[in-house]
């Protein structure tokens, strides 16, 4: 559990270090660390059930989530919050063993490597895209309803 | 027309999505009164704009180069926002469009030197020591700023990923031979994590899913060919390290 806590810290000021890389407003900062820190624990709790992909997937759903909700919120682009959230959940690990198992000629474990990896993009951009349609049917059912 | 187009190159320049960039100039030109027929087609690489007014028009921008800037698209957004509800007039319109273009909300050593953090503490995150998190500050530094200062000779996005991964494995390399590091793989991938194309393949898949194919194939090849290179520049240092004798 205090570990979990300590990857959260550790994802926020990740996020806040990429987001200011990305010239993101000054302002909100802190809500995108927040929204990519949310992202980086789902993938850490998946890791420590061993099921890291599906981390990965609940990770990009809570950050589409989270990302259109402050969008709303803030009246800014929804993607000012997605960019800097996915970051710390793509897939550089995976690419970067393939690579090295390529030159160490072990195909085979390369091979395995480079499909998680495709696994892991496509587990991200489905969870992100999940999340904004929902919540565009979300808001349209609570408009019906006013 | 003119403030159109700009606006649809400043969305793409700066890293927006394909359907955003659409839409937004379809609302532009969907405000100005007596404008009809208007037809927005839009990849990666270019932006295509069509309509009738009192004859029909077309004008078509190649986009050269895509960056990262979210600060612009903020304000892009905000600039389509007040245009279409009718707040700004056609020639506050340019002058607007053109500070948006010159703005730069962070001066570049800061940039840099926050990527560099954001990379050291993803290195503690993966577990790294204290030691490793420091070793991938000192690479993505130093690979941000060779890259920054040779920028203007107007390399591709390419040799730019090529040379970054380079960069900062041969740094990586020699922190390892001289046994600073724990493990060399968590410097590495902490430090190349700020060149990995994730967010041009997220949005890839995103587009096409949305249903803009073209847009979205572009970018997958796009990113796989930025993986290729990233590829490229680890192994071959990794390679020729070993192929010098040291061992990994």
């Amino acid at each position: 559990m205090m570990e979990l806590f300590f990857e959260f810290i550790l994802g926020f000021f990740a996020v806040i270090g990429y987001a200011y890389y990305y010239n993101i407003p000054y302002k909100t900062l802190h809500v995108s660390g927040f929204i990519g820190a949310v992202g980086w624990t789902m993938y850490n709790l998946g890791v420590y059930f061993d099921v890291a992909n599906l981390g990965v997937f609940i990770g990009s759903i809570c950050i589409g989530f989270l990302g259109e909700f402050f969008s709303r919120k803030y009246k800014l682009p929804a993607t000012i919050y997605l960019i800097p959230g996915i970051i710390p959940l793509v897939p550089g690990m995976s690419m970067y063993f393939m690579m090295y198992n390529i030159v160490m000629k072990n195909y085979y474990e390369a091979f395995n490597q480079g499909l998680n990896a495709a696994v892991v993009a496509g587990a991200i951009s489905i969870g992100l895209f999940i999340a904004s349609s929902t919540w565009v049917k979300i808001t349209r059912v609570k408009n019906i309803v006013r | 027309m003119k403030i159109a187009m700009k606006t649809g190159e400043q969305l793409l320049v700066n890293g927006a999505e394909i359907y955003r960039v659409e839409d937004t100039v379809y609302r532009i030109l969907e405000s100005v009164i007596n404008v009809t027929e208007i037809e927005v087609i839009s990849t990666y690489s270019s932006i295509m704009i069509s309509f009738y007014y009192d004859v029909h028009i077309t004008c078509i921008k190649k986009i050269k180069d895509r960056t990262i800037n979210l600060y612009k698209i903020k304000k892009v957004n905000d600039f389509s926002r007040r245009f279409v509800r009718g707040d700004i007039s056609f020639d506050e319109a340019e002058t607007i469009l053109e500070d948006i273009e010159g703005i730069e909300p962070y001066s570049g050593k800061y940039r840099v030197a926050m990527a560099a953090f954001g990379s050291s503490m993803f290195t503690l995150g993966l577990k790294g020591t204290a030691l490793d998190a420091i070793m991938t500050f000192i690479a993505v530094l130093i690979s941000q700023f060779v890259l920054s200062r040779t920028r203007h000779t107007g390399r591709k996005y390419f040799m730019e990923t090529l040379y970054g991964a380079v960069i900062v494995s041969f740094v990586a390399i020699l922190a390892d031979s001289l046994n600073i590091i724990s493990n060399l793989d968590l410097v590495i991938i902490g430090s190349i994590m700020i060149l990995f194309p994730g967010v041009a393949i997220t949005n890839a898949v995103r587009d096409i899913m949305n249903g803009d194919m073209v847009s979205g194939l572009i970018g997958m090849i796009q990113a796989t060919f930025v993986s290729i290179a990233l590829a490229i520049g680890v192994g071959l240092i990794i390679k020729s390290y070993i192929f010098l004798g040291g061992l990994l």
